[in-house]
């Protein structure tokens, strides 16, 4: 069939030819609908009803947050008067680091009221046909039959041709991926009045108060480094929001930091199942980072399951990466001394032992350039509808001002 | 003792556990070489706490990831000592870069020979390539590929390309060559792919009016290629003979950062064995030294490396000891068997949107 679109049998069209354009059907419709509020919760539901859905953490999470308490919760921030419908079209370019990705692209571009081309990834993942196949079974309830006219999954490998032509009719275009990628899709515009959000390449931090986590017993230190192993072991650390620096901010006190990875050391080996790929890629990426650096010092080996090394007379994050459970640590003074640190490309600070008035304080008397996102540590990988600064439902839908 | 002192010795004569000794000291040697002349490799050290001349097993020498060599040019010797600049394939993204003095260039050539002698005998067999006439337009680097021709060629004579330039087989070349020397031991190489799909796949014997019962093959190069038939050694061996009548084959493994002492596989117990000039160590996840029989990430030591530090490599290949000194050829050393590459589990990085 080359040179036709074919109809995978998980719903997914893989594109061949691009007049499958021409089918595309937009309509506008009112954000937060009932229809589509029923259909997550469907979602939910079916992927509760799958066999082995907690072999999968990101399917698990994405069942937790399609259920009703979590979505009354995202409804309930949105009390409000004003007229919003979905901005028209949705082109959604999805990455393939997190297998959800593509799915929770989807849904805010049904809450918000679109109708939507998804790109999904051509990696075959185990969680993407698990998905895929729920999607379909669900799209095909008669109840849903609007949403299935208005949403079209998609895959193709790098074509511009393809992408130049939905930029063309899109009004939104959403692009997660790498620099390089977001600079190359830019080369095709988009309508005048349309508008792009794009999810570059970040990377994220963890900030500890040492005075405040000397206060903690034995029993809520050994909390703090689990909620801390989800944050930096799940994803493989290779989420954007995955955290590779940890600040110590306070009397530095070597005593209890080093009881903390003891703690997590603990964690990870009794959690954690690695792969040889996982060892090889994380002994490589210490290797490069000593010979491409000059500012990392003391570095611990806890046997391969946990990295740490500090990092001394540089402010520059950009280059430095952990992968696996490598973490690099840096001592503060005092939280404004983070300031210097961060740069637009750091997304999300996960935290423990600050109030919020003293980061809102930080936040705005340094007139911080990065960092989108405070959260308790053992939250950083939550997805929300605030993200990287935007908020999903806002910049996807439209105001209609009524007087 | 130096490797030049082993250069004549019987490759396969020493046992690891008695041989250990010099094998042992010459490795610390020469990692004490590189950690003093290449700036990279002592960084390594110091930063994860190695003390070469403290250590006293072979086991606890610092190991470094292959793929190293794909990011950062390591030399141990000055740019205008380099007089060869290999590279590897690259199918995997970017290739390696390794950078040769004369010394290390010469031991390289006088070790396969020893090796090959083994196999061929010590006269040069005429030699059927199983690839195009790769063009030299520049001596200084090489690819893997001309780089493998170019090395095992120097142990054969009369050499003969079976492909033309659309990779077609040359009927008319082959025969030509077949008629001069089927009726004596003749030595056939190429890399493992191609080998399949131009002698199992495509050759046609009608076309052919000689036979080949007298080739001895060498071929190497990965199963990569090869993954998805699910054809074995022993699969490919059986069937290269039924059509063939070829009875000599060997596979060979190695790294291209150890170009020199490879590993040959053997006609007795069907494994890769290691020489005089090579060692292998299976690693479990936390580097722990695996006993035979359990598989495990292929660390790879070799003599050769001196002006780039490629002589402890972590291979990001999985193996496995089927045993040691006791194969029944009567070779000594160490005899392994190879998976294939440690298994990709899903790529998880911003950067993929595919």
């Amino acid at each position: 069939m080359e040179g036709q679109n074919r109809q995978k049998s998980e719903g997914v069209v893989i594109l061949y030819k691009i007049d499958f354009l021409k089918k595309i059907k937009v309509k506008n419709y009112i954000i937060l609908n009932a229809t589509v509020i029923n259909f997550i919760l469907d979602l939910s539901n079916e992927l509760k009803k799958q066999k082995k859905i907690y072999s999968y953490p990101e399917l698990v999470y994405l069942m937790f947050w399609c259920s009703d308490k979590n979505l009354k919760n995202l409804i309930k921030d949105y009390k409000t008067d004003k007229l919003r419908l979905g901005r028209g079209l949705v082109f959604h370019i999805c990455a393939a680091n997190v297998s959800t990705n593509f799915v929770f692209s989807f849904i805010f571009g049904i809450l918000s009221g679109n109708s939507n081309i998804i790109k999904i990834p051509t990696k075959e993942t185990k969680e993407k046909k698990i998905i895929l196949s729920i999607l379909k079974k669900i799209l095909n309830f008669k109840k849903y039959s609007e949403l299935k006219k208005n949403n079209h999954f998609i895959q193709y490998n790098n074509n511009d041709k393809f992408t130049q032509e939905i930029s063309k009719i899109c009004d939104v275009r959403i692009i997660w991926g790498s620099d390089n990628t977001i600079s190359a899709i830019r080369k095709f515009e988009i309508q005048p009045r349309s508008i792009e959000l794009t999810f570059a390449d970040r990377y994220s931090i963890s900030v500890i108060n040492l005075d405040n986590f000397l206060k903690l017993n034995k029993k809520k230190k050994l909390m703090l480094a689990n909620k801390f192993f989800y944050d930096g072991y799940s994803m493989e650390q290779m989420a954007c929001n995955s955290p590779h620096f940890i600040f110590w901010v306070g009397k530095k006190n070597l005593d209890s930091i080093n009881s903390f990875w003891d703690d997590l050391f603990y964690i990870v080996n009794k959690k954690i199942i690695f792969e040889n790929i996982h060892i090889l890629k994380k002994y490589t990426n210490l290797i490069k980072n000593i010979i491409s650096s000059e500012h990392i010092k003391n570095i611990r080996m806890y046997s391969n399951f946990l990295y740490t090394a500090e990092l001394h007379n540089t402010k520059n994050l950009n280059n430095i990466r952990g992968v696996n459970g490598t973490f690099f640590q840096v001592y503060l003074n005092n939280l404004s001394e983070l300031e210097k640190f961060v740069s637009k490309k750091c997304q999300t600070a996960s935290y423990f032992g600050f109030k919020k008035e003293e980061i809102k304080n930080f936040v705005v008397k340094n007139h911080l350039k990065g960092i989108d996102r405070f959260v308790p540590i053992g939250s950083a990988l939550e997805m929300e509808s605030d993200w990287d600064g935007f908020n999903f439902i806002d910049s996807l839908s439209r105001i209609v001002t009524l007087k | 003792m130096k490797i030049e002192d082993l250069i004549n010795l019987e490759p396969y004569s020493k046992k690891k556990n008695d041989n250990n000794y010099y094998f042992f000291n010459l490795i610390k040697k020469i990692s004490l070489l590189h950690s003093s002349k290449c700036k990279s490799y002592k960084k390594i050290l110091d930063h994860l706490k190695f003390n070469i001349t403290k250590i006293q097993e072979l086991k606890n020498l610092p190991f470094i990831p292959a793929s190293v060599f794909k990011d950062f040019d390591l030399k141990s010797i000055s740019d205008e000592k380099i007089v060869k600049k290999l590279m590897s394939s690259g199918t995997s993204g970017k290739p390696s870069k390794i950078y040769l003095d004369r010394y290390n260039s010469i031991n390289q050539i006088k070790v396969l020979k020893n090796l090959m002698q083994n196999i061929l005998g010590k006269n040069r067999l005429p030699m059927l390539i199983i690839d195009q006439n790769p063009k030299m337009e520049n001596r200084i680097s090489f690819n893997a590929k001309i780089a493998a021709i170019n090395g095992f060629s120097i142990f054969g004579r009369d050499h003969t390309y079976l492909l033309n330039k659309n990779n077609k087989i040359n009927y008319k070349t082959l025969n030509n060559f077949l008629q001069k020397f089927s009726n004596k031991n003749f030595f056939i190489f190429g890399f493992t792919s191609l080998v399949y799909e131009h002698f199992i796949r495509s050759l046609n014997k009608k076309k052919i009016n000689f036979n080949f019962k007298n080739g001895i093959l060498l071929h190497g190069g990965g199963w990569k290629k090869l993954e998805r038939l699910k054809l074995d050694s022993k699969e490919f061996n059986k069937r290269i003979n039924k059509k063939l009548r070829i009875k000599k084959i060997y596979n060979y493994y190695g790294l291209i950062e150890q170009t020199g002492s490879i590993f040959l596989e053997c006609e007795y117990c069907g494994y890769f064995h290691t020489s005089i000039y090579s060692d292998i160590f299976i690693r479990g996840k936390n580097f722990e030294v695996l006993n035979k029989n359990r598989k495990g990430i292929v660390q790879l030591i070799s003599l050769l490396p001196t002006s780039y530090p490629g002589h402890n490599i972590l291979t990001e290949d999985i193996g496995e000891i089927k045993g040691e000194d006791d194969c029944p050829s009567g070779k000594k050393g160490k005899y392994f068997k190879i998976y294939g590459r440690a298994k990709q589990a899903e790529i998880r990085g911003c950067s993929d949107t595919l």
